[in-house]
């Protein structure tokens, strides 16, 4: 009850009109800047952080949180619309947004959806962080590198849900991804590899303009097929009003379960050391596929994009556990939040929560409100949006191209993110033309690195013993459990299925 | 038509407002007359980052300069590109064109590439920084003396810490304690903040981090300083207590982790004097020295030839550590 | 437009895709474990070729898998047109070392729409508009990307 009379009094530290319209702003201004692809949540809040100078401290904070928090909800916008993930938590989005929008023509519920179920998760992981959040982020310490190789091992085993109907290609570019993420500087060793002599490929193969290019200008390739296809251009029309974009009873009815689900899980994973927003979504949607559906993952179905967006904004409440709580951030994200924080003499660590309670739960309200805001605003901007697939394909295309090179180039600032855009633009259109789904790859580049990095050190400090990263804890023993599990069960079905002692119908 | 004509003149005008600027301030015989272009070689919000927009700020303020200048970001390999970038800038362009180039820049640079700092101009060196080794709540040990004994005994001890300078202090650390990499062994984060989740959750015995990082942990009794990698103790009240390896009957070890600027090898003598001048003069702001004192920096004030003379034999140092 | 660009030609790229993934898993092997090794044993850790050293043996085996499989499926089509767009990219990448990157994207954008896709003054106008918005606007102006000028540009303002 001490902690619900805590957050009243950071109700009331922010219940000012400045507070509220810094929070107004920032909650705008964060959104658009998450849609912006290629902007992403790191450098969205880098660039927007000297806004903050021009306010006294707590409204500056206020403003931060907001700008921070409603940044996760853009990302969706152009996943859904155009098939361009704005960060990488927004890959899984797409995977079921896009055909939502496109395929079954419900763009607005699909972005309705992903607000509606980003704001469930958000609430859940806020209200866990004003309750659990210490205790929350002294038990994410337990997981140490042994501990996050096997769970990393159980998320990636998960990469084989989403491999689609050819199992071998799926595979295939998963492998791939994980090669050209290992391009670069090599952090424990400090030296490069698989550079091949070439300056810019010391810093490696940059995520974003590597999204950008595998899954939206692949797209627009696409798109030169379609674009004289007068009869994909009528459908959509009709509902781009808002009206026309209200879910109904029985959508909330399937929105919720999954949202709730994820948001509890997506908090917990926030909390793991490095584990960070993308690995909250893709376990969400990972677990979603476990659960009924009433249309199949993949093909447009609400449910997949409630679970993925749900857990990615429980994860980035959940990461200010240990950012507050510990001064640990999760991401890179959460360190330029935390140099924001500390720039207004406010030092996240063990003695937040004592010396400056008025700060501390001042943000922590903040959040809470910039989440109804971001809410409120971003359906606001949804009719808006939607006259995007109004407009023809053929002009769209030339658009898109601009806002691939641009937004590519602004990760970078220079030409190499332009590159490596084009390149695997060029290669993800020829991938997905041949057979091979290009979902798998983007995830394996993002979670192998860290799969790798944890794995490394977990053998370090065990001296090169396996048993002893693999059941080096009561939590790595239960994980290591898990992941046989998972590995196991469809190759015992698969054998017990060709022995005849099983009759399954239920394969895929 | 006209709105066409419009969009493109609005689009010239967008390029030509960044491209200009005037300036009337002289000295040492170097005006700048055009924009400056610093360049940073990490991600803006980094370390890198906040110390060159200090003294950026710390010229504004205080009139030092009245050059319009602009950070670059150039990130691509690791910096590399930058670095490279700047290396070869020459003509006119040089006498616009600085660098923030810190030790964490140099080791890799050398250790990677070909560049050395011959290829710059050196203007002057900022701010130092040092580390200590720490212990965390959760440890085996309670201070050096017992991680020595563990040593002695076989056991195996693991330091986790930040990348470059780090690795490099970890490097010396064993060769003068003359123990083997398997048993006092080391796991490199991207930053200290990963090396201190670690420790806190006792997944390693020993942290190493700078003052600035660890301070509140120590304040509120998480961490403990158990070895300082200087040649004398920190002054602080929270570190003072954290002996030296001298202490131990060892030589110290210590690599000093400074913050620069340099310029490229092509800036003409009277720019290179007049930013120089300048940068001594922010150094002296008290804008500046907020700034030391908020991360635990020390002053380390080395300007010109002052701080070639350092770089080069640091640089001379590195590469004999590592064979090149 | 004289010749067909819609035509469609066969490419069996569903074997060629397998083949280029096995040379990439050939070269990372190769360089795992010949020049990075695999295990480092005097400080009892993996090297940094130990994981894409196991993950490109495991590319390697599934390539030559995926072949076998694409040898029996048909070969996918590919059309002329769809290559305009990563054409257009690489002009505008030429045309941006001469004048500047704002002015090549609004400059695509315009002869793409009114020359390419024959679209009216107004369509072309108002994408215009919204290009510029968002590349001049946006990132420019609001968050402070520098964007190249070019050669003429460093000619007339460097």
């Amino acid at each position: 009850m001490e902690n619900f009379a805590l957050l009243f009094h950071g109700f009331q530290v922010v219940f000012t009109l400045q507070n509220i319209g810094a929070c107004l702003l920032g909650a705008f201004l964060g959104l658009i800047v998450g849609a912006m692809p290629g902007i992403g949540s790191l450098a969205g809040v880098a660039l927007l952080l000297p806004l903050t100078y021009k306010f006294n401290p707590t409204t500056a904070i206020v403003l931060l949180g907001a700008l921070y928090y409603s940044n996760m909800y853009g990302g969706a916008f152009s996943a859904i619309l155009l098939n361009i993930p704005g960060d990488s938590p927004a890959v899984m989005t797409a995977l079921d947004g896009y055909p939502m929008a496109t395929v079954k023509k419900r763009p607005g519920q699909a972005l309705f959806t992903a607000n509606l179920a980003s704001c469930i998760g958000g609430t859940i992981g806020m209200i866990i962080l004003a309750f659990l959040g210490p205790a929350l982020a002294d038990a994410g310490l337990h997981f140490g590198p042994a501990e996050m190789t096997i769970l990393l091992l159980v998320a990636m085993t998960s990469i084989g849900w989403l491999v689609g109907s050819n199992p071998t290609n799926g595979v295939v570019l998963t492998l791939l991804g994980i090669l050209v993420a290992s391009i670069g500087m090599d952090l424990q060793s400090g030296s490069p590899r698989f550079n091949f002599g070439n300056v810019y490929l010391l810093g490696g193969v940059k995520f974003i303009p590597f999204v950008i290019g595998t899954v939206g200008f692949a797209q627009v390739m696409k798109l030169m097929d379609e674009k004289d296809d007068k009869a994909k251009e009528s459908g959509i029309t009709e509902r781009l009003t808002i009206r026309g974009s209200l879910l109904s009873l029985h959508d909330v009815k399937r929105i919720l379960p999954p949202a709730i689900r994820s948001g509890i899980l997506g908090t917990f994973v926030g909390v793991l050391p490095g584990a960070g927003a993308t690995t909250g979504a893709f376990l969400g949607y990972a677990v979603q596929r476990a659960f009924k559906n009433e249309e199949p993952l993949g093909t447009g179905a609400m449910q997949g994009i409630a679970a993925c967006e749900a857990a990615n904004n429980a994860a980035a409440a959940g990461a200010f556990a240990p950012l507050l709580a510990l001064g640990i951030p999760g991401s890179g994200t959460g360190a330029v939040l935390l140099g924001g924080l500390m720039m207004w003499g406010l030092n996240p660590g063990p003695l937040l929560f004592q010396n400056e309670p008025d700060f501390a739960w001042g943000l922590i309200a903040s959040l809470f409100i910039a989440n109804i805001f971001a809410l409120m605003i971003a359906l606001g901007v949804i009719p808006m949006l939607l006259k995007i697939l109004a407009v023809p394909v053929k002009v769209l295309i030339p658009i898109i191209t601009v806002v691939c090179i641009v937004g590519s180039y602004s990760d970078t600032y220079s030409f190499y993110g332009v590159i490596i855009m084009l390149i695997s633009g060029v290669c993800g259109y020829l991938f997905e033309k041949s057979g091979y789904s290009t979902a798998p790859m983007l995830l394996s580049f993002v979670l192998a690195p860290l799969l790798e990095d944890n794995m490394r050190k977990a053998f370090v400090i065990s001296g090169g013993s396996t048993s002893k990263v693999f059941f080096n804890s009561a939590i790595s023993t239960v994980l290591t459990i898990v992941f046989c599990v998972l590995i196991l069960t469809p190759v015992i079905r698969a054998i017990l299925k060709k022995t005849g002692i099983l009759k399954g119908k239920k394969t895929k | 038509m006209k709105k066409f004509a419009a969009i493109v003149l609005a689009a010239l005008v967008a390029v030509a407002l960044f491209a200009n600027g005037t300036t009337e301030e002289a000295s040492s015989g170097f005006t700048p007359e055009k924009d400056v272009s610093w360049v940073c070689t990490s991600k803006p919000g980094g370390g890198s980052d906040i110390f060159t927009t200090q003294i950026k700020d710390a010229m504004k303020a205080n009139g030092i300069t009245n050059a319009n200048i602009v950070t670059d970001y150039i990130t691509d390999g690791s910096g590399e590109v930058g670095r490279l970038q700047v290396s070869t800038t020459n003509k006119a362009k040089a006498d616009y064109t600085l660098l923030t180039f810190n030790s964490g820049d140099l080791m890799p640079m050398v250790k990677n590439t070909d560049n050395r700092v011959e290829n710059f101009r050196p203007l002057a060196i900022m701010a130092v920084d040092k580390q200590l080794l720490f212990i965390g709540e959760q440890s085996k040990y309670s201070s050096w003396q017992e991680v020595m004994d563990a040593l002695k005994n076989g056991q195996k001890i693991v330091i986790a810490g930040s990348k470059g300078d780090d690795i490099e202090t970890y490097n010396k650390l064993i060769a003068e304690l003359g123990v083997a990499e398997s048993q006092l062994s080391y796991i490199a984060n991207d930053a200290t903040s990963g090396a201190i989740t670690s420790l806190l959750g006792g997944h390693v015995d020993l942290c190493m981090s700078k003052p600035a990082a660890a301070s509140q942990y120590v304040e509120a009794g998480k961490m403990k300083p158990v070895l300082a990698l200087s040649n004398n103790r920190f002054s602080s009240e929270l570190l003072k207590d954290a002996p030296t390896l001298s202490e131990f009957g060892y030589n110290n070890v210590e690599v000093p982790v400074w913050r620069g600027v340099t310029a490229p090898k092509a800036m003409s003598d009277s720019a290179y004097a007049y930013w120089a001048e300048c940068l001594k003069k922010a150094s002296e702001t008290a804008e500046f020295k907020a700034y030391l004192s908020k991360n635990g920096l020390e002053p380390m004030y080395l300007f010109g030839a002052e701080a070639e003379a350092y770089m080069l034999d640091y640089q001379k140092t590195y590469l004999a550590s590592i064979g090149k | 437009m004289k010749f067909d660009d819609k035509k469609t030609v066969k490419i069996p790229s569903k074997i060629l895709v397998p083949v280029v993934t096995l040379a990439v898993g050939v070269l990372f092997a190769v360089i795992s474990f010949g020049q990075y090794g695999f295990w480092d044993s005097t400080a009892m850790k993996p090297t940094k070729g130990f994981f894409p050293g196991i993950i490109s043996v495991a590319l390697i085996a599934l390539s030559v898998l995926a072949f076998i499989n694409g040898l029996r499926s048909p070969n996918a089509e590919f059309k002329l047109i769809n290559w305009y767009v990563p054409g257009a990219v690489l002009l505008i990448i030429a045309a941006t070392y001469v004048i500047g990157m704002i002015p090549s994207l609004l400059i695509f954008v315009f002869l793409w729409l009114k020359l390419y896709e024959k679209q009216s003054w107004l369509t072309t106008l108002i994408a215009l508009a919204i290009v510029a918005f968002i590349v001049i606007g946006c990132f420019r102006i609001w968050l402070d990307i520098q964007f190249p000028i070019g050669f003429l540009g460093e000619l007339i303002f460097g």
